[in-house]
């Protein structure tokens, strides 16, 4: 198991290296002279030049790299134009909003994602099921921030129940529901699909069927064969959709006004505060990466042949 | 049998879907009512009617008309960025899975790397940089970024197929390795290839509308559906049909590629029929 985590978290090296290189390239690189970004157009030519020597533009580009890279590993992440102030404080402040909306989709997404499936399993071909399966294919293809202008329309404008937007006073979910709702959609359709076509295909596995043979209980079967088995896909499928999630939360989290990474992102886009930008999607590309190889270890936990140097992937004939 | 059924409506809807927003998007000329930059400023903010089926936005233009012509950005980006993606992919899918070894090993662990990235957010951040984003840079990011998954599926496939006993049979008659690649082993990945590449129109279309809707994709006054929904926000609580209708296209769009995809892959794996 040790050699295991360590096999996974040197993988991790050259992802975020990789992910921090190409922000180098785009932020230092291609938009020319970050120096008069940063200034506005009408500087004068000797602000241009402190500016440029304070952000070590003067120096040769892998000078600049290795600077970048070693301010990144000690988690700077560069100064905001617009707010005066460094990225990492923004994204600081921003973190627990965006945190807090994620959980509860993928919260919402498991509940209600999970029991379609099992709940259209168990009655496969029926109304029901075909009723799941048609919805959660409308819940993979929605656009998440037109769902959330529409859940605006319907709960805020005409129901007038809950908030537009928002984050409100203390802790107050009430501002919570329609966007983490919105935001869970297309991953509550994939939990739908994974958790339904998992749970018919261990259904019909050998050790369910002996089970049975053996006259143990339906719901003990359920709950000791069936659902450890058929978590397994579940588990690499919320890993995945969790880019989604945290790509959707920019644009749900501008929609309704949510004080969160996301927002300050696209904030930050319209005023093309580049820092703030690049900042957030190396942030939210982190989050992604350290989040997935927490699952590949809780995966590993469930499943002890992962833990298997050789071991190609789960499901197949064996 | 319900199986087979169910998989031809998955098979049938997406087709009808894609069918209309391709006629919809080639003919839109002639199927648009009105051209759809024409500013109307004495019909502003019209609820839907006869004359403007889904109504009219701030600027008096035809929504209807809007819709359909958005449909060209989003069919043109979702299969172009595809195509770009897929040749790729399957240029170094091939050539890894047939090369195998050490240039194997190198490859795949690069494709790795990229399918680690969150391929949104990625593209996000190379849109951001551009001063004015138009939907070229659009499609030419995404299929530059997407390419990952589609080079670790022909990898599999080819891998598989190269010990086949024709290809076998290709090689000690004298067929070039570039023969062999081309005429008997990806042929036959063609099926595989079809329902990834579908469903990436579909992955394709979503992303762009988001970030269109987010500023960095078509910038007004061109009627691309996530831009629409852009401009439409800021009057939803009085007038939502701005919104509704693009919206709506998004969906479907995206829907009827989905199916699509779903409907080929069932049709393609009848294993797979059987046991779900």
């Amino acid at each position: 198991m040790l050699s295991f985590i360590g096999r996974r978290l040197l993988s991790l090296v050259p992802v975020v290296w990789g992910i921090a290189t190409l922000v180098f390239i785009l932020m230092y690189v291609v938009p020319g002279d970050p120096a008069r970004l940063m200034a506005g157009q009408n500087a004068a030519q000797e602000t241009l030049d402190i500016l440029r020597h304070r952000m070590g533009l003067d120096r040769p580009l892998l000078e600049r790299y290795g600077m970048f890279l070693s301010n990144l590993a000690r988690g700077d992440l560069g100064y905001s134009y617009r707010q005066r102030r460094p990225v990492s404080r923004v994204i600081f402040e921003r973190f627990p909003a965006t945190l807090e909306l994620a959980l509860a989709s993928i919260v919402i997404a498991l509940i209600f994602g999970v029991s379609a499936g099992i709940l259209a399993a168990r009655m496969q071909g029926s109304a029901l099921d075909y009723g799941v399966m048609i919805l959660s294919l409308l819940g993979i293809s929605t656009p998440v921030f037109w769902l959330g202008l529409m859940l605006i329309v319907v709960f805020s404008v005409w129901l007038g129940v809950l908030p537009v937007g928002g984050y409100g006073e203390g802790w107050n979910l009430r501002y919570l529901i329609l966007p983490a709702v919105s935001l869970s959609a297309i991953s509550t359709g994939y939990f739908a699909r994974i958790s339904r076509s998992s749970f018919l295909e261990v259904m019909r596995a050998d050790y369910v069927m002996a089970a049975r043979a053996r006259g143990i209980p339906e719901h003990r079967i359920i709950s000791r064969h069936i659902l450890r088995n058929a978590a397994i896909p579940l588990v690499t499928v919320v890993g995945t959709n969790l880019a989604g999630l945290l790509g959707g939360a920019v644009a749900t989290e501008t929609v309704f006004a949510w004080p969160g990474i996301g927002r300050a992102i696209y904030d930050a886009i319209l005023v093309r505060d580049l820092p703030v930008v690049e900042g957030g999607v190396i942030f939210l590309a982190f989050i992604f990466v350290t989040a997935n190889l927490a699952i590949d270890l809780l995966y590993a936990l469930i499943d002890p042949r992962i833990r298997l140097p050789g071991y190609q992937g789960a499901g197949g004939e064996q | 049998m319900r199986g087979p059924r169910k998989y031809s409506f998955n098979l049938c809807l997406g087709l009808v879907l894609a069918a209309v927003l391709a006629v919809s998007s080639l003919g839109a000329r002639f199927f648009a009512p009105y051209d759809p930059y024409a500013v109307d400023i004495t019909r502003v903010m019209e609820p839907p009617s006869v004359t403007h089926p889904f109504g009219t936005d701030y600027l008096g233009r035809d929504i209807l008309s809007r819709v359909i012509f958005g449909g060209r950005i989003s069919l043109a980006v979702g299969i172009l960025a595809v195509l770009i993606a897929g040749l790729i992919g399957t240029a170094l899918g091939a050539f890894a899975g047939y090369a195998g070894g050490w240039m194997d090993e190198i490859l795949m662990r690069f494709t790795d790397i990229v399918l680690a990235f969150p391929t949104a957010l990625l593209a996000l951040a190379v849109m951001a940089i551009f001063e004015n984003p138009t939907v070229t840079k659009i499609f030419l990011v995404l299929g530059l970024v997407g390419w990952a998954n589609i080079a670790r599926l022909v990898r599999a496939e080819v891998m598989a197929i190269k010990e086949r006993d024709y290809v076998t049979a290709a090689r000690s008659i004298g067929v070039g390795p570039f023969g062999i690649v081309l005429r008997h082993i990806l042929p036959n990945t063609l099926g595989t290839l079809s329902v990834a590449l579908t469903l990436g129109v579909a992955g394709n279309i979503l992303t762009e509308a988001w970030l269109s809707f987010l500023g960095l994709g078509a910038q007004p006054p061109v009627p691309s559906w996530g831009a629409m929904i852009t401009e439409g926000q800021f009057f939803l609580t009085t007038r939502p049909w701005v919104c509704i209708f693009p919206g709506l296209a998004i969906l479907l769009t995206v829907l009827g590629f989905n199916m699509l995809g779903d409907g080929i892959r069932d049709a393609l794996d009848p294993r797979l029929k059987r046991r779900i």
